[in-house]
């Protein structure tokens, strides 16, 4: 899916020239005033993963650099992907002598945004916040602002080449993005370099692809509705539309729907249980129009602006969770007018989430045996070829039905592998199973796993699994011993979180 | 193994590694007895072709395998099954005699890797002779001799080896079952698959595969195997192994032998699951513990020892016949019982192993084409196709049995591609499909499939897939008028195989 890939560039040389130059003194101050003045700030990050194969454990930390501009609420936009998984936080300011710590305000892997929030005020000295300007056309030259290893802002120059709805850089999900042509040259791209026309922040850089000179934009329009979805009583993301749809070219198929053969729509194939078209689409019904924004058989509809846009765009761009969307449908022959409730589809939505929640991992390791999750980053751990390595029946439910919680299944718990113990002799083998039940009791959530265990069948534990309902059962009264074993002989410090 | 045979192209990696073996080693045995063995040994020439899975209506190209025989009482010669699979054309020859004969298969047994030739004019046999079986296997350590033709060649080569290991391995000819194998340190080269491996100038085996990493390994088909064989084709019919299908759990764990209140001083395993349509299930239930197989105590491990020697569970089945019984001592609630199991064979419906002698089955219409979902299927996926596969095939080829899959779909359909053509033109990139009903009926077989389009009076076909994919809508009339067009431009000589 996500083809394009962040440009790796070593970005450490650049930390060091930079660190020379403030035990040196240098100032820079007034090199940046003849620039954009609300031009970027630079953000570094450390940062720190889970380490899902040893949920106990964390990976190596690692760093990455960004950039961000000033928001007028004195706050810092930048992406997401920038701050994810962060241990620190640095901000820095052009000519800056000196870093100011940050922390995440708000972030949506979704949309891949973040709002960074500054301690010191001071940082915000000489600083102007940027105008966000949502008018853009094809053609349109930009400028990426990045800041050259001598702290200098320089304006890389670009062009609008594409308005259209992509895939994001963190989220499965679809929005609007503009595509640019650029060449960042040798410093590589894709940080969050803030784009700008002429002094209007037009939006900002998710993806970068060297090879073909081609940067996604995250537009000025999500950014805004982004902003918006920051209430004062808590972040209420994106709506999602809640369906499945495919185009309905085929005359025969639209025959067979009874649909007229000229004309446009989209045909509904699977609606998301709980989602924003639960309860008012069904499966079969054929989408007309979004907000009276006809949709044609291939699922776009026409900006007045920029042309044909896919339909989702009609249910993220322009609505906010919660709001109300008219839609006309086809359904056994009759046009209708639906109202449609929005609703978030949100990480909590998934039956495997795609993304960390950025907390650390919940995990329970009992007599040896370690619990957790399945996750997209768990597959990931399978290594660079994770999508065909992994284990088939991960991937099977990964691909076609992560965001589908079943009923009465939020998530798929599994038992990772068995840390060898003498009180797990006879089972060490068994590993990547899917936990149904502990003591009886149905499995959907970790949280389940440790409510189950206060409810033991007599003096045992027992744990089923799914394939071929294997089940394995472990003595209450030796446990808390051979945990404590376990704990010190693996280097485990706490069995569960 | 056969020469040419690209499935197991492990073996070329060990070409020539043992051609010292050449001199007959002198075990103090007279020049008599090796020229007895010599006029016992054959050379086997088999000319196959394998049908597409691909295009199910054609046959892939021609290829040529070579390998060895052993002449057995009643004028039979005794080989691997991958020596002579997908025949066409079998031609036998005699040490050093360069006139072919022809040769027919009597009896080919995948799934253990054997086959019987018949050869059409006894005259074959006037100057041969005959080499008997001793029916102990061999003990570790002690040496064995592999006869044979490695590499083609007209002269036989003989090759000492030591029984290093007996144990299970996956018979990788048909990657269908497990069964006991002696591994001997001696390399078995292409050519050499089929031979006899004697010692004291008895057959103890029949050499068939080797181990691709390691060099100097070959495996050899043991007497128990060979004999569960020949007497499974006593009644004219081979049946195959029959198919338990007990999943245990073993009881080393002291906490579980607690739990399940193994009495003390008793060993045994607990039957987790049952499988469909094997012989165990209605007869067995989950959560018995088993506790002896035909009157042998079943260890917490799982073996038996039969012979002094330790052995799963399973090798008294490997040793019955598709009729037989098995008896097993169970303790169920407590009460200890016996339970009489008839032994049968499954219906078999997903093939998770390599097929051969097989036509696969597909049917086609207005360019659609549909196939069950197998191994043979999977591996048209080019390269690796574990790897490369679609998730859904293969969740649904390996879980078959473990999340009881079988029980919603019997058999897999799969819209696998599409002949593109007028009347599918907005479908002709789908792919890799599983079909789930067809103008609404569920499709459990493809038999049911055919009805379902066949049957169907209504002016549109209807096919609907797992998954959240929109069906596909075909109009009845123009498949009519079209079928025979599509057939004709891509060749198809007909549009269904269809197994009764």
């Amino acid at each position: 899916m996500k083809e394009q890939v962040k440009q790796k560039v070593d970005l450490t040389p650049i930390f060091l020239v930079l660190g020379v130059f403030l035990m040196a003194g240098s100032v820079l101050g007034g090199g940046a005033s003849d620039q954009v003045e609300n031009g970027p700030v630079r953000i570094e990050v450390t940062y720190q993963e889970n380490n899902y194969s040893s949920p106990w454990k964390q990976k190596k930390a690692g760093s990455r650099s960004g950039y961000g501009c000033v928001l007028s609420s004195k706050r810092i936009l930048t992406t997401a992907d920038i701050v994810k998984d962060s241990t620190m936080i640095k901000l820095e300011k052009p000519g800056g002598k000196k870093f100011y710590p940050g922390r995440i305000e708000v972030i949506d892997y979704d949309v891949d945004l973040a709002v960074v929030s500054v301690e010191d005020e001071s940082f915000f000295d000489g600083l102007t916040s940027v105008e966000i300007d949502q008018r853009i056309r094809i053609d349109q030259p930009v400028k990426f602002m990045v800041m050259e290893n001598s702290n200098k802002i320089r304006g890389i120059p670009g062009e609008i080449v594409k308005i259209s709805v992509e895939n994001y850089f963190l989220g499965p999900d679809k929005y609007l993005t503009y595509g640019a042509a650029v060449n960042f040259e040798d410093r590589g791209g894709g940080w969050s370099e803030p784009v700008f026309s002429g002094d209007k922040l037009i939006g900002l850089t998710m993806l970068y692809s060297g090879k073909k000179q081609y940067a996604t934009i995250i537009p000025a329009s999500i950014i805004n509705r982004f902003l918006a979805a920051d209430r004062p009583g808590g972040y209420i993301g994106f709506p999602h539309h809640g369906f499945i749809g495919a185009g309905v070219r085929d005359p025969v198929f639209r025959e067979y729907l009874q649909l007229p053969p000229d004309g446009g729509g989209l045909y509904i194939s699977s609606i998301y249980p709980g989602g924003s078209a639960d309860g008012v689409l069904q499966e079969g019904d054929v989408l007309f129009s979004v907000d009276g924004f006809p949709i044609d058989v291939d699922g776009y509809y026409t900006d007045p602006d920029w042309g044909s846009i896919e339909y989702r765009d009609l249910f993220t761009r322009f609505h906010s969770p919660g709001e109300e969307i008219e839609v006309e449908i086809f359904r056994g022959g009759k046009q209708l007018k639906k109202k449609i409730k929005l609703a978030r589809l949100d990480r909590s939505n998934y039956l495997i989430p795609p993304y960390s929640s950025g907390e650390p991992l919940e995990y329970l390791i009992v007599g040896g045996l370690i619990f957790q999750e399945l996750t997209a980053d768990y597959l990931k751990d399978w290594g660079e070829k994770w999508q065909t390595k992994a284990n088939k029946k991960y991937l099977y439910y990964y691909t076609y039905h992560s965001r589908r919680p079943e009923p009465g299944r939020n998530r798929i718990i599994i038992l990772n592998k068995i840390l060898p113990d003498r009180i797990n002799l006879g089972y060490q083998g068994m590993s990547d199973l899917v936990l149904a039940e502990v003591n009886g009791l149905p499995i959907s959530k970790i949280g389940d796993v440790k409510e189950a265990l206060k409810h033991p069948e007599k003096d045992f534990y027992r744990f089923t699994f799914e394939e071929f309902d294997q089940e394995l059962v472990l003595p209450i009264d030796s446990l808390p011993e051979a945990d404590r074993r376990i704990g010190e002989q693996y280097g485990i410090s706490r069995m569960s979180r | 193994m056969s020469e040419g045979n690209n499935n197991l192209s492990a073996w070329f990696l060990l070409l020539f590694a043992v051609i010292s073996g050449l001199v007959i080693p002198a075990i103090g045995r007279t020049e008599n007895a090796t020229d007895r063995i010599r006029s016992a040994v054959v050379k086997i020439k088999n000319i196959s072709q394998r049908p597409s899975y691909d295009s199910p209506w054609e046959d892939n190209d021609f290829s040529g395998g070579r390998g060895t025989g052993v002449i057995i009482t009643g004028n039979r010669i005794l080989t691997s099954a991958h020596v002579v699979s997908d025949s066409k054309y079998i031609e036998i020859e005699k040490e050093n005699s360069g006139t072919p004969y022809r040769g027919v298969v009597a009896y080919i047994a995948h799934d253990c890797d054997l086959a019987i030739i018949e050869l059409l004019d006894p005259s074959f046999f006037e100057d041969t002779t005959v080499l008997s079986f001793n029916d102990q296997i061999p003990e570790l350590g002690s040496l064995v001799l592999v006869y044979g033709f490695p590499s083609g060649g007209r002269r036989i080569s003989v090759t000492r080896g030591v029984v290093s290991r007996i144990d299970y391995t996956l018979y990788s000819h048909s990657a269908r079952d497990y069964h006991l194998i002696l591994q001997i340190d001696a390399a078995i080269n292409p050519g050499n698959s089929g031979g006899p491996v004697l010692q004291d100038g008895e057959i103890v085996g029949i050499a068939f595969q080797a181990v691709q990493p390691s060099e100097n390994v070959g495996h050899v088909i043991p007497i128990t195997v060979i004999e569960h064989f020949l007497d499974d084709i006593k009644d004219g019919r081979y049946d195959g192994y029959p198919d338990l299908g007990i999943v245990t759990s073993n009881l080393l764990n002291p906490a579980y032998r607690d739990y399940v209140n193994l009495p003390e001083g008793r060993t045994g395993v607990v039957a987790s699951a049952l499988v469909d349509d094997h012989s165990a299930i209605g007869i067995i239930q989950p959560g018995d513990i088993i506790l002896s197989i035909d009157g042998n105590p079943i260890g917490n491990d799982g073996t038996i020892l039969i012979d002094g020697e330790s052995y799963q569970l399973e090798e008294v089945v490997e040793r019955k016949q598709v009729g037989d019984e098995v008896v097993f001592d169970i303790i169920r609630g407590g009460e200890e019982i016996s339970c009489r199991v008839p032994l049968s064979k499954n219906k078999e419906l997903l093939k998770t192993w390599k097929e051969y002698e097989e036509q696969p089955e597909y049917f086609l219409l207005g360019g659609l084409l549909f196939q069950p979902l197998s191994l043979e299927y999977l591996k048209t996926w080019m390269g690796d196709w574990w790897s490369r596969s679609d998730p859904r095939l293969l969740y649904y080829f390996k879980y078959y049995n473990q999340d009881k899959l079988c029980r919603e779909m019997p058999e897999v359909i799969l819209l696998s591609r599409v002949l593109a053509a007028r009347v599918n033109q907005y479908y002709s990139d789908l792919h890799d499909l599983v079909v789930k009903d067809v103008n609404g009926v569920r499709i459990l077989s493809l038999s049911d499939l055919v009805s379902a389009f066949e049957n169907h009076t209504g002016p549109y076909h209807v096919i609907e897939f797992d998954g959240d994919f929109p069906p596909c809508v075909l109009n009845v009339e123009d498949v009519k008028k079209e079928n025979q067009r599509i057939l004709e431009r891509y060749r198809v000589s007909r549009d269904r195989y269809i197994k009764k």
